[in-house]
């Protein structure tokens, strides 16, 4: 029986991505969009060979499916299927790849292509007015502190569970410094610094599945709670995240070229390899016997901490479903080198479903190993021993085990590291625009912004349990989506074209989203008043400060939950104020 | 070469280009951008410290304004589009 297999899903889900790409996408395409391939586009009409050149669409699938592609579509998944079992999170990739995910990116990349070239925040501007604007800014501010707290977590669970994943990050960072050098200030040829880089990485991963495997051993910081009055004598929150967070804050400081870029360079010669190798090993799981390890479905409501199941699954799957994250980068990058309109649907709608298939392959894997009696519990980790269960038998079965953990840790990390550096940059410049000019703009320094970037997140990460931030970080990406979703169905209505396939996606994801938001408050808001432990891990906390140190970090939760609430329930009116308002427009003919 | 030749030909070279452009656009487009921007902040600087000759202000000693000029003047039109243009925070993601 081929259902007990991830074969199953994995087929079901290429073929609806198929149908969304070629079928759904198409008629959306041309029955409300109408591209014209001789109308020009803002790469022709703003040409500065900078920011507005055009570029051929294969390139632009490339860098806008680099650009989204992170950490979201590989835990998502996995948290979902832990919580609610993996038929819940496959219906709802599904139902995301055909009817969600994909018109967020493209219709955001559209309006921006028609609207000049625009970002986000103009356009927030233009279709809502100067206070929607100023409260988008206030909004990704936390939103990227969340982003940071949710992916530095994740790290460094996985750094703690697989520590050879530690150096060959390691690894990764000097073969980056070495790759941007050569390229960029010795400038040799791509081909050798390419061939020179992807062997230094081999050798990290050789390094980290060998020798350095066990350095520290496994499980030496650990989040299992040490016993009641206990105190621990390290933890993996301060262990591991003290030299990532050195690496992060150098990454943001030192000019693109010389870490970031040739990091994102080198970092993607393990993203298509491992997703091509998940995909595979989806497809002959039959032939290879590695059968589904979860249940199919666990319950409506709260299993593993994560709440009931609307609205908690569709901000527990992000990335791999929708995210916010993505129409920044579609309407901040790409649009501006879109080459003719017709490209938009190959770039903006085909980069999105493949991400999807990232989130499936990532479900694939997590779905081969009993999530929550696995080594290591119910870490972030459990990817890694999936996607080896997952892969092993196409390459060699248990020898080859130790070197594929070490790759898809490899692979967790480079993803979660490359784009929390982009994130940290990103986070600086945010600063300086909202403090720059006003008494507090030491805030917006350089240095001060970038260290409070991640030092800020390690709050979060101090309240102990990954599945609230997580659901933080969903709820808050989801979110700017809905933003995203309404801003383009807003601009269709206001031009009395065929809206609902943006506006309706945009509602459920702005009720979903706010209804996630304010259930995890009060989930802090709770644990804060009552002074409760969120998860067995605040043990680690309380026995270092006392109850009080971790009722001050609920507590701190609590107040951004409700701060991103009400900023989302503004947003919310000032939407319908805009509908009413553009009802009332005479479009002439 | 008959014709079905030529359209297996053209359709494996328009597949290797695909490919070969998505390899790009994964791997190093991201770097080349993130390299144009910044020659493009530092050009800023440099038609900064130009700009009082090409106004008819001294400001340079005029021997090195005239060596710098040839350098400049190609690229006025372009420079115009990038200095002149508002950028929100949202069009600075990578820098």
């Amino acid at each position: 029986m081929v259902f007990d297999t991830p074969f199953g899903f994995t087929i079901v889900g290429l073929v609806v991505f198929l149908i969304a790409y070629s079928v759904y996408s198409k008629i959306i395409d041309r029955k409300v969009w109408s591209p014209d391939r001789s109308r020009p586009t803002p790469a022709h009409v703003y040409a500065d060979g900078v920011e507005f050149f055009p570029v051929g669409r294969f390139v632009l699938y490339g860098f806008q499916w680099n650009s989204i592609a992170a950490l979201g579509p590989i835990i998502g998944p996995g948290t979902a299927a832990l919580a609610f079992g993996w038929l819940p999170a496959f219906l709802w990739i599904l139902f995301a790849a055909l009817l969600i995910g994909w018109v967020q990116d493209y219709s955001a990349m559209f309006l921006s292509v028609r609207k000049e070239g625009r970002s986000f925040g103009p356009l927030a501007y233009e279709m809502l007015g100067p206070t929607p604007r100023k409260l988008l800014l206030g909004f990704l501010l936390f939103y990227l502190l969340l982003i940071n707290a949710a992916f530095l977590f994740v790290v460094a669970t996985v750094m703690n569970a697989f520590p050879g994943s530690f150096w060959s990050l390691l690894v990764l960072v000097i073969a980056a410094v070495i790759t941007g050098h050569l390229l960029f200030k010795v400038k040799m040829n791509v081909a050798p610094v390419t061939i020179l880089a992807v062997v230094l990485q081999a050798i990290g991963i050789a390094l980290g599945s060998t020798v350095l495997a066990n350095v520290p051993p496994p499980g030496t910081f650990v989040f299992t709670p040490p016993p009641e009055g206990v105190a621990a004598a390290a933890n993996p929150y301060t262990y591991w995240l003290i030299p990532l967070v050195a690496i992060l804050v150098l990454g943001s400081l030192l000019p693109m070229p010389r870490l970031i870029t040739p990091m994102n360079y080198i970092a993607y010669y393990s993203l298509i390899p491992a997703v091509i190798l998940l995909t595979v090993g989806a497809l002959v799981s039959p032939a290879t016997g590695v059968k589904l390890q979860v249940p199919d479905f666990r319950g409506w409501a709260e299993v593993f901490t994560v709440g009931p199941l609307w609205p908690a699954l569709f901000v527990t799957i992000a990335c791999g479903a929708i995210s916010g994250w993505h129409s920044l980068i579609s309407t901040g990058l790409t649009s501006k080198q879109i080459d003719v309109e017709t490209d938009i649907r190959p770039v903006g709608a085909g980069a999105m479903i493949t991400e999807n298939l990232v989130g499936l392959t990532a479900l694939a894997a997590w779905s081969s190993i009993p999530l929550l009696t696995a080594a290591g519990g119910a870490s972030p980790g459990n990817f890694v021993l999936g996607a080896t269960t997952l892969t092993s038998p196409l390459l060699g079965g248990e020898a080859a085990a130790p070197f594929l953990r070490i790759f898809f840790a490899n692979y967790m990390v480079g993803m979660a590291v490359t784009i929390l550096t982009i994130l940290g940059r990103f986070w600086r410049v945010t600063m300086a625009e909202v403090f720059g000019g006003t008494p507090l703009s030491i805030l917006g320094n350089k240095l001060i912004a970038s260290i409070l970037g991640f030092v800020l997140p390690i709050i979060f990460v101090l309240t102990g349990s990954w599945t609230n931030i997580w659901l933080y970080f969903g709820g808050t990406n989801q979110l700017l989506a809905g933003f995203a979703l309404l801003i383009v169905g807003l601009f269709l209505y206001t031009q009395k074209r065929f809206h609902w396939y943006t506006t309706i996606p945009g509602i459920f994801m702005m009720v979903t989203t706010l209804a996630a938001i304010a259930y995890q408050t009060y989930v802090f808001a709770d644990a804060t008043v009552g002074a409760k432990l969120l998860h067995p891990t605040q043990n680690i906390l309380k026995n270092a400060g006392g109850i009080l140190a971790v009722q001050g970090i609920n507590g701190f939760s609590t107040v951004v939950g409700a701060i991103m609430f009400i900023i989302g329930l503004a947003m919310a009116v000032y939407f319908v104020r805009g509908f009413r308002r553009a009802a009332k427009i005479e479009v002439k003919a | 070469m008959d014709v079905s030749e030529k359209k297996g030909g053209g359709f494996f070279s328009g597949l290797k280009k695909a490919v070969g452009d998505m390899f790009y656009g994964v791997a190093l487009h991201q770097q080349v951008t993130s390299i144009l921007k910044t020659r493009m902040y530092m050009e800023h600087m440099f038609i900064l410290m130009i700009m009082g000759d090409m106004l008819g202000f001294p400001i340079l000693p005029p021997y090195y304004s005239l060596r710098l000029l040839p350098y400049a003047i190609p690229n006025v039109k372009a420079w115009k589009h990038r200095f002149y243009r508002e950028r929100d925070f949202t069009d600075v993601i990578y820098g």
